[in-house]
């Protein structure tokens, strides 16, 4: 008994580690901080290739598989395993960009007939397929494959072009040739600005780059440098990363234990976003890396172990999605002497029961900002840089001499929003008239009506007698700002064509373009205000509540007033009905709970619903 | 005119629904006179929304201040060339509407002219200057045709902003000292005075084909 046990063991140990390093993810590289894994992919079944290319999370494949090749064609169709996980991935560091999605294979033929564009490149020493296409690379390994699309990140790219002084390897003969391309560049100069008057002082038609790429007309630009660049940047990143993924199958299961119990998770997918790289990595941060590299590092360390964690679940007309934002002890005792507070009362009254979207923030600065100066400036003054020392010193100075109480006090940091639709506005425009005997013509003004949200924002605030003062002030230099009954009026503030108002209520400061609130509803929507039970549910929430109603919301939202990444959320939602309710749970040292859930009443799939919600995460945490 | 267009790539591309207006007064002497106004009063709110953001698409968006100034060293360069007199620039920033003015001696200075400040523009450098034969006047017979829009890049991302832009307006006037013998583009109309000829399309319409609004006037000098 015992032999067998011996004999069998090692055998079961065996295949245990091979069907378990067959499995899609293992093949997420290292260096991806943000990874949705789908775990109920027999959910996405019908899902057409088509449908799913068009999600933002695949744009960065999409040229490829949206070839035609894909028509009509399923998820199932294409040969893919849905015993195992569909993982999208996204990483981002300072040299490279990483892209994909790695998933079960059950069907190689099927695959390849949607994957057509991709070419046998190589068998690897570990047995694994390497195929690549124009932009991408997809590996099999066993039954599991992995998409992969690496690109060099831009500023790295054009700072590496830069620093090349490409014309050094012909030094020996280079001012001999300088001076013979010196007459054919003037002679081109020449031709450009014959037809210009001698005293004409403006710059020539030429900058420095044109006049290199001119007289090194036989040598690569620097688009071309730029461009070879990065396809060998490309060509070695992606060795490297094969190596380290598929060769050394070193990948984000096997270093990051977080990522792993997360995989573990018992739901529909499973999200991870580790922070701590986004923190270093992605943009924002330069100026602290460049000036204060000490402090970066001091900083990094604050935010060493913060990562968010969730999973999504889906129900008959609900998904829904827990978050946990993990950070380590300091930032956590920042955030919970800033987030544990009881909702502000005096936000509730100005809040309509029929609002189509509202959120409330509960934070206290003052509270977190004596921690984070308790914290902080312990970490921030073993560093001897002398900016950082100098700032500490100001920093120091403004916390003796400045009334904290009274700064804290005017903005205490709680805020709140309603969106309460959409209104018509009338805006001028410039019309031409004219006369049919000369085709002379003048202008006349005319009048059109244009949409814009309505809304009201609330401040926190002890001391709303201070922007009362300021307004007062303003007002005898403008005629623009008016003082009414029981408010400010900004004529034209919003957009040079709507009217905002200015309400210093005690305790809270309400900036609104919303007339009804100001003609009918200056202290409080009274009987219309929020119902018992949102007020209960909002109550429940810690730091932050939100509830959106997607019909009414989304669907009336101008889009001009939002940036390119808000419309894709807002457009990839906007077809859809029901509502989305955010909230959070008081902070705790390691950690704060979020939770979002999306009902819908769609007459689209449960899939479609779920890839849209995931799609909107992706985006907004990309 | 690409030149002053130019100025205006950003926010004309991104407003959609623009109106242009090109006015050429033609005299014998082969001088002449163009006013060319770019009117996005009906989309200021877009672009007062989109002038508030930091990017658009991944791109920068220029504030009022950086638009001025860009504005006025191009007007700066136009300014200074021969053959080019009386330029004007009206900037009305509550209605975007853009006005310039200018003289010429010669059609062939205003296209010149347009040509080296475009090329003086470091931004502009890897635009075109290819219609460069988009004029041409000696006196008696005039042939025109516009700049080709499309290199401005406009914003056509969906169906609002295709409506949009189809209500947009591009009217050409050509404006003579004596009366108009022939006519050949059958668009375009003549005034009742015989002595300016007026051609519209929608934007849409100009965008697609650059050369409907093409035309070949002819003009009858008196007989001396």
């Amino acid at each position: 008994m015992i032999n067998f046990k011996k004999g069998l063991l090692p055998l079961f140990l065996l295949l245990f580690s091979l069907s378990y390093s067959q499995e899609s993810e293992n093949l997420i590289p290292t260096n991806a901080s943000t990874v949705f894994s789908i775990n109920n992919i027999n959910l996405l079944q019908k899902i057409s290739i088509d449908e799913l290319v068009a999600y933002d999370f695949m744009d960065e494949l999409h040229q490829e598989l949206f070839d035609g090749s894909t028509a009509g064609k399923t998820m199932k169709d294409a040969g893919i395993d849905f015993d195992q996980r569909l993982n999208i991935f996204y990483g981002k560091d300072h040299t490279y960009e990483v892209t994909g999605f790695s998933f079960g294979v059950h069907d190689k033929v099927a695959l390849f007939e949607v994957f057509d564009d991709f070419e046998f490149s190589e068998h690897l020493s570990n047995g694994s397929e390497r195929y690549n296409s124009l932009f991408n690379t997809l590996i099999l390994k066993g039954t599991s494959a992995v998409l992969l699309r690496l690109q060099p990140t831009d500023e790295y790219l054009v700072r590496m072009t830069d620093s090349l002084n490409y014309y050094e390897w012909d030094t020996e003969n280079l001012n001999e040739y300088l001076d013979s391309q010196e007459e054919v560049f003037e002679e081109a100069v020449f031709e450009q600005v014959s037809f210009m008057s001698p005293n004409d002082s403006i710059a020539l038609p030429y900058d420095l780059m044109e006049r290199e790429e001119l007289i090194h007309t036989d040598k690569k630009s620097y688009w071309e440098i730029r461009d070879s660049l990065e396809y060998v940047m490309q060509l070695e990143g992606m060795n490297a990363l094969i190596e380290d993924l598929i060769i050394s199958e070193k990948s984000l299961v096997t270093i990051d234990a977080r990522f792993r119990l997360q995989l573990d998770k018992d739901s529909e997918g499973v999200f991870f976003i580790d922070n701590s790289r986004n923190f270093s990595n992605q943009g924002g941060l330069w100026y602290f890396q460049t000036m204060y590299p000490i402090m970066n590092a001091d900083l990094k360390e604050l935010y060493a172990e913060n990562h968010m964690i969730g999973s999504l679940h889906l129900d008959s007309n609900e998904v829904y999605f827990d978050l946990t934002a993990n950070y380590g002890d300091q930032l956590g005792a920042i955030y919970t002497e800033m987030n544990n507070n009881p909702l502000n009362k005096d936000f509730i009254k100005y809040i309509p029961d029929d609002a189509p979207a509202y959120f409330v923030y509960n934070v206290d600065l003052r509270k977190a900002y004596e921690k984070a100066y308790d914290i902080l400036l312990p970490m921030l003054k073993d560093n001897k840089d002398n900016k950082m020392v100098m700032n500490l010193l100001a920093i120091q100075l403004l916390d003796k001499l400045v009334d904290k109480k009274a700064i804290f006090g005017a903005y205490q940091g709680g805020i709140f929003g309603t969106f309460n639709g959409v209104q018509k506005v009338m805006t001028k425009q410039i019309e031409y008239q004219y006369d049919e005997d000369n085709f002379d013509y003048s202008e006349i003004e005319t009048e059109t009506e244009e949409d814009i949200p309505v809304f009201t924002l609330g401040f926190a605030s002890e001391r709303t007698d201070l922007c009362e003062m300021v307004l007062q002030d303003l007002s005898r230099l403008t005629s623009r700002i008016e003082k009414k009954e029981g408010y400010w009026l900004v004529k034209d503030a919003i957009l040079e064509s709507a009217p905002l108002y200015i309400v210093c209520n005690p305790k809270v400061l309400l900036i609104s373009n919303d007339e009804q609130f100001i003609t009918s509803h200056l202290v409080g929507y009274g009987k219309f205000k929020l119902s018992k039970k949102k007020i209960r549910k909002m109550k429940k929430a810690g730091v932050l509540y939100a509830k959106l109603d997607l019909g009414e919301s989304l669907n009336q939202f101008p889009q001009a007033f939002l940036d390119s990444k808000q419309k894709k959320v807002l457009n990839n939602l906007k077809n859809n009905s029901g509502s989305i309710e955010l909230s959070s749970q008081d902070s705790e040292l390691s950690h704060t709970l979020y939770g979002l859930r999306y009902s819908f009443e769609s007459a689209s799939s449960k899939a479609n619903q779920f890839l849209d919600m995931i799609n909107a995460l992706y985006i907004l945490s990309k | 005119m690409r030149l002053f267009f130019f100025s205006f790539l950003f926010l004309a591309s991104l407003s959609s629904c623009i109106e242009i207006l090109d006015d050429i007064t033609f005299n014998a002497d082969g001088s002449g006179e163009l006013n060319y106004t770019i009117n996005l009063s009906s989309s200021k709110l877009k672009i007062n929304s989109i002038l508030a953001l930091d990017t658009l698409d991944g791109k920068k968006v220029p504030d009022k201040e950086e638009i001025q100034e860009k504005i006025s060293e191009l007007l700066k360069v136009l300014s200074c060339q021969d053959g080019l007199s009386e330029v004007h620039l009206t900037e009305d920033y509550d209605n975007y509407l853009f006005k310039l003015s200018l003289k010429f001696n010669k059609v062939s200075d205003l296209i010149s002219g347009v040509y080296v400040a475009i090329d003086a523009v470091e931004e502009f450098s890897e635009v075109e200057a290819a219609d460069s034969s988009w004029i041409s006047w000696d006196g008696v017979r005039l042939s025109r045709s516009i700049p080709d829009l499309n290199a401005f890049k406009f914003r056509m991302n969906n169906e609002e902003d295709k409506e949009l832009i189809k209500i947009g307006k591009y009217t050409s006037i050509s404006r003579f000292e004596y009366p108009v013998d022939s006519i050949e583009n059958p668009l375009a109309v003549l005034s009742k005075n015989n002595k300016a000829v007026m051609l519209r399309g929608s934007m849409f319409d100009v965008l697609q084909d650059p050369s409907i609004m093409g035309n070949r006037i002819s003009v009858k000098p008196p007989d001396y």
